[in-house]
């Protein structure tokens, strides 16, 4: 995914550095990994600084966690005014109460109009947290925040699965909302600013923290539940015969993939039935869905909207899967995979 | 061992519809919000391991006390209903500070939440209670083992990728629980005919000596209105384009689209193709 190269247009608005925010800011929460900034945390830089614009206000970053002074720079292109910084060495691994702890003594003191999280495993945990100390109000997974025509901040998600839209506005500041990084686009900021880095002196209090993590319990990614799997690969009638898998079992175990499959697979016993993906199973959100001759009928589906990507490999260019797919392969499946797994391996296997 | 769980009554979204006329929901159809099943069937277990009593709680309008009802005929030994006219226009943040008021009364060793509900999915509760009665919070656990002996438990969490934290905590604690923690409890007819003749106890502000003005809502509903899809946000257009260009980019929306043409090739090249896909979107890296 690359943001559009925009070349710089004029600007007759005034909107330039001079006249700041009216209210205190947008804030949004980096999250990163391993020293680099997840893709999620730029997506959000680029949601909050379109927000910013909307409200006329400043976008300010909080990064936290242990050698992460330099991220900050990182935000650059995406129109971000200020990165609140903080390290310290128990903030190296992800503990909730020390991050709740920090983050609210960052933000109090500056009380921002609106604290952005990108819906994550750990936000998920931490932005209710977060919300709680603070006293105010959660609004997760959003799906637009505006302004009205009196200046009230607006902002819409969905209530009953989808169904049915509802419109809240906050009474406190700040409010914090949560957004699910897969429907933002990334889009760089008119200008781009060279992002003040705010280091506040606040202290960690190493009190007692009430949890404890003690063990981390690495799951089989071809074991797993394929509502959990992060890459599942799913098979249906065009898998043929139960001997047929032999092969798509060889690709499962190169990506790290989970096995599951239409009712027709678990109907003729190709696999078991706590595999089926669909109306009567289980309901999927990977990374990747590799789809392998199932032709995408409704009752499939269903359950693989929450699917990030979608590969299919069908015969039937006709089929409805491909339209759904990110990428439709047309061919027999049992050809490309052997040849697939083949490939895979040459890359993936280090020539030692 | 004292469990309080916390259930609410929600719309079926399977059958619910938005109708666009009246702008009002039809094919209303009320049911128990499948997670809180999921943590009455835990708590059930765990009291029937450890001993103790369930406590079923429901902040809702009069109709809720049918889940408490079914809590009830699940084999939940109290239903306590949280209603008052006044409660209607509590939002997340107000109700998880009702509901620990009411929790705060008595002491209770575990207290159990669905890790989101399934009509609104905040997901604030069990942070809202733990930060209130200032206990620790667990969220979206999949498997609880309680030591009564040292009256602490360890639990396990959901995290990326079917992975799991391990954590360690001392009691009283609230946990959020994730649908995969526990399978529905099927009872027994003699646990369902017990059930049926148990009591609900209604608790409104007055007899739980809440004062709503002290509780400010943070959020306000403005009402709902049809789900529509986020708009597309356009790119700046590149001024050096040529007018058609421009049009042609507006019009696509500027944005990469869905690639939905299919690709026809022989297994050779499209296992490459794949190949290419997979390294272009992070699923694999190339070593």
């Amino acid at each position: 995914m690359s943001g559009q190269d925009n070349t710089a247009i004029p600007e007759t608005s005034a909107s330039s550095a001079q006249n700041k925010s009216n209210g205190n800011g947008i804030c949004f929460i980096a999250e990163h990994k391993d020293g680099k900034l997840e893709d999620s945390s730029l997506l959000l830089a680029a949601e909050a600084r379109s927000i910013a614009d909307n409200l006329d206000e400043d976008v300010a970053a909080l990064i936290i966690g242990h050698g992460i002074r330099d991220l900050a720079q990182g935000f650059r292109p995406y129109g971000v005014d200020k990165a609140f910084v903080f390290e310290d060495k128990l903030l190296e691994t992800y503990s909730p109460e020390f991050y709740v702890d920090v983050m609210s003594q960052l933000i109090g003191p500056n009380k921002p109009s609106v604290i952005l999280f990108a819906t994550s495993p750990l936000s998920n945990d931490l932005a209710p947290r977060l919300a709680a100390r603070l006293k105010v109000g959660l609004v997760s997974r959003y799906t637009q925040m505006e302004k009205d025509s009196e200046g009230k901040l607006l902002v819409h998600r969905h209530i009953h699965g989808g169904k049915a839209r509802v419109t809240l506005t906050p009474l406190k500041k700040p409010m914090i909302a949560s957004v699910d990084p897969q429907m933002l686009t990334l889009q760089k900021a008119r200008e781009a600013k060279d992002t003040q880095i705010i280091e506040p002196p606040i202290r960690l209090s190493p009190r007692l923290s009430t949890t404890r993590v003690t063990d981390f319990i690495k799951a089989d990614p071809c074991a797993v539940c394929v509502s959990e799997a992060e890459v599942v690969i799913g098979v249906g009638k065009g898998l043929g015969c139960a001997e047929n898998l032999n092969a798509v079992d060889e690709l499962a175990r190169i990506i790290g993939g989970s096995i599951g499959g239409s009712r027709r697979a678990t109907d003729e016993h190709w696999i078991v039935d706590e595999r089926r993906i669909g109306l009567t199973g289980k309901t999927i959100t990977p990374t990747l869905y590799l789809v392998c001759g199932i032709s995408g009928a409704f009752h499939h589906t269903l359950s693989i909207k929450g699917s990030k990507l979608i590969l299919s490999i069908n015969t039937d260019k006709n089929a409805p899967i491909t339209k759904m797919a990110d990428l439709a392969i047309v061919g027999d499946m049992h050809a490309i995979i052997p040849e697939l797994t083949r490939q895979l391996r040459e890359i993936m296997k280090p020539t030692t | 061992m004292r469990i309080g769980v916390c259930v609410k009554q929600i719309l079926d979204p399977t059958i619910v519809k938005f109708n666009i006329v009246t702008g009002q929901l039809d094919n209303v159809r009320y049911i128990m919000d499948p997670v809180d099943e999921v943590a009455v069937s835990e708590a059930i277990k765990q009291r029937d391991k450890h001993g103790g009593e369930v406590v079923a709680i429901s902040l809702g309008p009069s109709k809720a006390e049918e889940v408490l009802k079914t809590c009830l005929k699940m084999g939940a030994d109290e239903a306590i209903h949280l209603c008052d006219e006044s409660f209607n226009t509590l939002d997340s943040y107000s109700t998880s500070i009702v509901i620990a008021r009411f929790l705060s009364k008595n002491r209770y060793d575990l207290i159990l939440c669905g890790k989101e509900s399934t009509d609104e999915g905040n997901g604030f509760l069990g942070a809202g209670i733990a930060e209130e009665l200032n206990l620790p919070l667990v969220t979206s656990t999949t498997r609880i083992d309680v030591f009564t002996d040292t009256n602490s438990a360890t639990v396990r969490r959901r995290v990326k990728g079917g992975d799991r934290e391990v954590v360690e905590t001392s009691l009283p604690a609230v946990f959020t629980v994730d649908s995969v923690l526990s399978s529905p409890l099927y009872p027994p007819l003699r646990t369902i005919l017990a059930g049926l003749k148990k009591s609900i106890t209604i608790l409104d502000a007055q007899a739980l000596g809440i004062d709503l003005a002290s509780i400010e809502p943070a959020l306000a509903s403005l009402g709902i209105s049809q789900p529509k899809p986020r708009l597309k946000k356009t790119a700046t257009m590149d001024s050096s384009l040529s007018a058609q260009e421009r049009m042609k980019l507006l019009m696509s929306g500027g944005v990469q689209q869905k690639k939905s043409s299919a690709i026809e090739k022989p297994p050779r090249e499209a296992a490459a193709e794949i190949i290419q896909f997979l390294i272009d979107n992070r699923i694999i890296v190339r070593q």
